[in-house]
């Protein structure tokens, strides 16, 4: 069985900023399992938030990653955080950090989704809305 | 926390709170965060509640509104009155403190207190204003617009679901969609909704809790279906 896990961790200094993932965890209580230290969260809502409407405990680890992936995009656009991303998953095959070209399509595929939720909801408060 | 925000659309502002408070004896749903200021101005609150409503309230009574001394009275005018009430009302309050034995600083993130000032200007510019005060410094800043305190949930989606062309209607569903979402997540956020339109022809008019609850049975469609948008394209 997989164990996927959900976490965030941010730096200010134009540093990369990491995402872990961690099934069923608050954030704030979270520990980087290899160094023993307390992730830092700007603000969970946004995860928290995000993840009550889409993510499950039978989620494949694809599926967190790539959700993971558009919660990190969130979470840069509206910090402006720092440039570079790294995500990394926790399975029954250990800590993998996912390489650069998974993440540039990790990434891209958020940004898809955000122009498509865009799109979609352009005439979200018109009175005669319903689809 | 709590959420307070002020939205611009092409013919007017909304100007939306939550009512809870949130203290170390619990949360109520009991505060009252925003005012009228006249006919075309309105003035929220977020923070801490004890100071925010008390400033509120003295830039209201502020013997500028025009209705006791029966004159106009420019956007500048109330934006330069609060100014100086706000921090002082706030400097008061840690002063007080102090003289209780309890040492606190401005500084203090527990004590963040913002206010924000929303209506038209009428008399100078002829133009919808924002303007946004916060503590410690409360320096004034005009803005497009502001979503503050618990705001991150309601700014993404904001920059998903708003668009400049948005008028005062559509703005309001959008209003009542971010409160709602909102309190979903943070216990912070939550109690009655206070919304307020600014418009041309009505001025200031606050919502009534009739008009907020149809405004949130109308977006029942609208939760559902951002759910399973996000659904189909995240899970």
């Amino acid at each position: 069985m997989t164990i996927s896990f959900v976490g965030y961790e941010a730096d200010f200094n134009e540093r990369p900023f990491y995402s872990l993932m961690f099934d069923g965890q608050k954030i704030n209580d979270l520990v980087y399992p290899a160094e023993n230290k307390v992730l830092f969260s700007i603000n969970n809502d946004l995860w928290a938030y995000l993840t009550s409407k889409v993510y499950s405990n039978h989620m494949s680890l694809e599926k967190a990653v790539n959700l993971m992936g558009y919660i990190t995009a969130q979470y840069s656009k509206i910090f402006s955080l720092g440039k570079y991303v790294n995500l990394i998953t926790i399975s029954k095959d250990g800590l993998n950090y996912l390489d650069i070209e998974r993440i540039k399509n990790i990434m891209s595929n958020a940004e898809e989704v955000d122009v498509y939720i865009c799109k979609y909801f352009c005439d979200f408060f018109m009175t005669k809305w319903c689809k | 926390m709590t959420l307070a925000f002020a939205l611009r659309g092409t013919n007017g502002l909304v100007l939306g709170a939550d009512s809870r408070v949130t203290s170390l004896e619990g949360t109520a749903d009991t505060s009252t965060k925003f005012l009228q200021v006249n006919r075309e101005v309105g003035v929220l609150t977020f923070g801490m509640a004890e100071v925010g409503y008390k400033a509120i309230t003295r830039l209201v009574a502020s013997d500028f509104t025009g209705v006791r001394k029966k004159r106009i009275v420019h956007f500048s005018e109330i934006a330069e009155k609060a100014d100086v009430i706000f921090k002082q009302t706030f400097m008061d309050w840690i002063d007080n403190s102090r003289k209780n034995s309890i040492d606190l600083q401005p500084t203090d993130p527990r004590l963040t207190t913002g206010f924000i000032l929303g209506g038209f200007d009428l008399n100078e510019t002829n133009q919808f204003k924002i303007l946004l005060w916060h503590s410690p410094n409360f320096q004034r800043q005009e803005r497009f617009e502001i979503i503050a305190a618990q705001w991150i949930i309601s700014q993404y989606l904001f920059n998903h679901l708003y668009y400049y062309e948005m008028n005062v209607e559509q703005l309001k569903r959008l209003a009542v969609f971010m409160l709602v979402e909102t309190e979903m997540i943070s216990p912070s956020v939550g109690g009655p909704s206070q919304i307020a339109t600014v418009t041309l022809e009505n001025g200031f008019q606050r919502l009534s809790e009739k008009e907020i609850q149809d405004l949130i049975n109308e977006n029942q469609g609208r939760f559902a279906e951002f759910r399973r948008i996000l659904l189909d394209r995240l899970g």
